[in-house]
């Protein structure tokens, strides 16, 4: 085995890309999208049809 | 064969372009493409920007001779990072405050037609110069390849990129960008894997026997590790806020393909980036001794494939002058006929009006670059210097501050702009002329970058930010996207569930880009760094 501290510094740093990508988008679903979210999948879990928002009733969402 | 490739390529190119012309309705249509731009294609068009002939030819050359890792492992991996700054914090900020051109930005922040005039002429020539001496350093090779006389390789590529940027504008442009990143993916997943191949993981490891060095940061003409850090620093500063990546957003369908993009988009980045770079690697085991060395992966297409993907190698290469060098050509056209005659000039124009000014200002930047091309005047060599490394000067730290800061003002943003763009050309004449000598891995960059900055918090502190923007900082701030993007769907008949599928969607496309990069580079240092 001969371990070459500089290709895993080539292949870490591709790697980083996608992951730093990965995180932020996270961080934007989830600090942005995940309220809403979370309140369209509850309402949708009560048995009623057709839902509110898809009726488009009140499209303005809802910061938390 | 080679010369029909050329046409066949360029003629598919042509056909597409211009049987998307009937797409344009209005100007929205022709700037932003109606802002319908789907995941694929902008996806597309923002990897296709990105990978240039300089990725192909001028770091594959460096690739080839000293070692993939002397750019790509600091120096593209601030590109890579660049690009996501570009499209996620950039280019979503100014979508979201309903910008249509970068230029947009600047006369809504500050409603200054000076800061409007200084940062139209540095984008003009800043894209001008990077484009126009791609599309003389590609042509040339590409000219001497097929055969045929360079002038007659730049009216072809001016006719086509007419069609591209003056018939179907932003719609053109995208479209034939998505069709190049195809070729491009085939040099990336098929034909450099195949060279690999050849070569053998054995012999490419080997090679730090026969040229010591080859496989580390300093490379085979042991480079410092300072000089790997500047390239980082200029790379990522360049890339973070050039208008070609960033404004490969604005024609995005809503907040969700932005996000795919910055993890598929960012994602190719690298990919397509480091196979080529290891696939010139892999030439040096096969065919030591390519002089120039920039054409190790043109001599790879030519002589170790089969002739169908050479002509998919040689369309590839087609690709990544012409896809850069469109973007680049639309958005000079855009900022002459929006920027400049309809806002600067302040004309009212009606829309059918408005679409054939952009027309006739693409076809007049067209006449230009062949004009230039062709004549190749000296000056245009001095520009290049300088284009590409001025929106990194002159332009990220305004844009940033115009972000982020309250007390940013029209006078701070053109107190950094002037500062950071003069000083980034006198030291570098002066270092040129060997009248001054910098300290070691220090450049003209950073120091333009540094006082360019210094200029903006001093001016910003001392003049008081007018009414209109506070006014425009409040707004910018309140600003998201997402909102819209929500309002949107929950607007729509079933938009909800849309939407519930949409967020689901993004998070199951995070998790397999992360698989497949772990894969994918994983695998490739358990085969060459262990």
């Amino acid at each position: 085995m001969n371990f070459n501290p500089h290709l895993l510094l080539l292949f870490g740093n591709a790697f980083l890309t996608t992951a730093l990508s990965v995180a932020i988008v996270a961080w934007i679903l989830i600090r942005e999208y995940r309220p809403t979210i979370k309140r369209l999948t509850r309402e949708n879990e009560v048995p009623r049809e057709p839902l509110q928002h898809d009726r488009g009733a009140d499209p303005v969402p809802h910061r938390e | 064969m080679t010369l029909w490739i050329f046409c066949l390529v360029l003629t598919a190119y042509v056909v597409v372009a211009a049987s998307l012309a009937r797409f344009i309705k209005n100007k929205d249509d022709f700037y932003v493409m109606g802002q319908q731009g789907s995941t694929l294609l902008i996806v597309g068009t923002l990897a296709a920007t990105f990978l240039s002939a300089v990725t192909l030819m001028g770091i594959a050359g460096i690739s080839y001779s000293e070692g993939p890792l002397v750019i790509g492992a600091l120096g593209s991996f601030g590109a890579w990072v660049g690009t996501l700054i570009a499209v996620v914090f950039i280019g979503r900020k100014l979508k979201a405050m309903g910008c249509r051109t970068m230029m947009d930005f600047f006369d809504n922040r500050f409603d200054n037609k000076w800061v409007s005039v200084v940062a139209l002429v540095l984008m003009v020539i800043g894209l001008l110069g990077y484009g126009i001496i791609q599309l003389i350093g590609a042509g040339l090779v590409l000219a001497e390849i097929i055969d045929i006389p360079f002038p007659v390789i730049i009216v072809a590529f001016t006719l086509a990129l007419l069609v591209f940027c003056s018939l179907s504008g932003m719609y053109g442009v995208v479209y034939t960008d998505t069709m190049m990143f195809f070729t491009m993916l085939a040099i990336a997943f098929l034909i450099a894997p195949m060279l690999i191949d050849d070569a053998g993981f054995e012999a490419m490891r080997g090679l730090s026997e026969k040229l010591p060095g080859f496989w580390t940061l300093g490379g085979a003409n042991d480079r410092p590790l300072g000089w790997s850090i500047s390239q980082f620093l200029v790379w990522i500063l360049f890339f973070a806020c050039t208008p070609a990546l960033v404004s490969r957003v604005f024609p995005a369908k809503n907040d969700f393909v932005i996000l795919k993009v910055a993890v598929i988009g960012v994602f190719f980045a690298p990919a397509m980036q480091l196979l080529v770079f290891l696939a010139a690697g892999a030439m040096q085991v096969l065919d030591p001794g390519i002089e120039p060395a920039d054409r190790a992966m043109v001599v790879g297409f030519m002589e170790h494939t089969n002739p169908a993907l050479a002509g998919v190698g040689l369309a590839g290469l087609m690709a990544s002058i012409m896809s850069t060098a469109s973007t680049l050509f639309v958005l000079t056209g855009f900022a002459l006929a929006r920027d400049l005659y309809e806002k600067l000039f302040d004309r009212q124009v009606s829309e059918r009006r408005g679409v054939m000014l952009g027309r006739i200002s693409q076809a007049l930047v067209a006449i230009v670059v062949c004009v230039v091309a062709i004549s190749r005047p000296a000056g245009i060599y001095w520009i290049s210097i300088y284009a590409g490394a001025i929106f990194a000067v002159a332009w990220l730290p305004t844009i940033v501050a115009a972000l982020k800061w309250r007390r940013m003002s029209a006078q701070a943003a053109l107190a950094c702009m002037l500062v950071g763009s003069i000083s980034f050309i006198v030291v570098g004449e002066l270092q040129r002329h060997g009248w001054i000598s910098l300290p070691a891995h220090i450049d003209n960059l950073m120091i333009a970058i540094v006082l360019g900055t210094l200029a903006l918090i001093v001016v910003g502190l001392w003049c008081r930010p007018s009414e209109h923007e506070v006014a425009s900082f409040d707004a910018l701030c309140a600003q998201r996207l997402s909102d819209s993007t929500m309002r949107d769907f929950l607007a729509r008949e079933g938009g909800a569930r849309q939407l519930v599928r949409e967020y689901r969607r993004v998070w199951g496309i995070m998790l397999l880009f992360v698989l497949i990069a772990l894969s994918l580079w994983g695998y490739l240092f358990v085969k060459l760094g262990l």
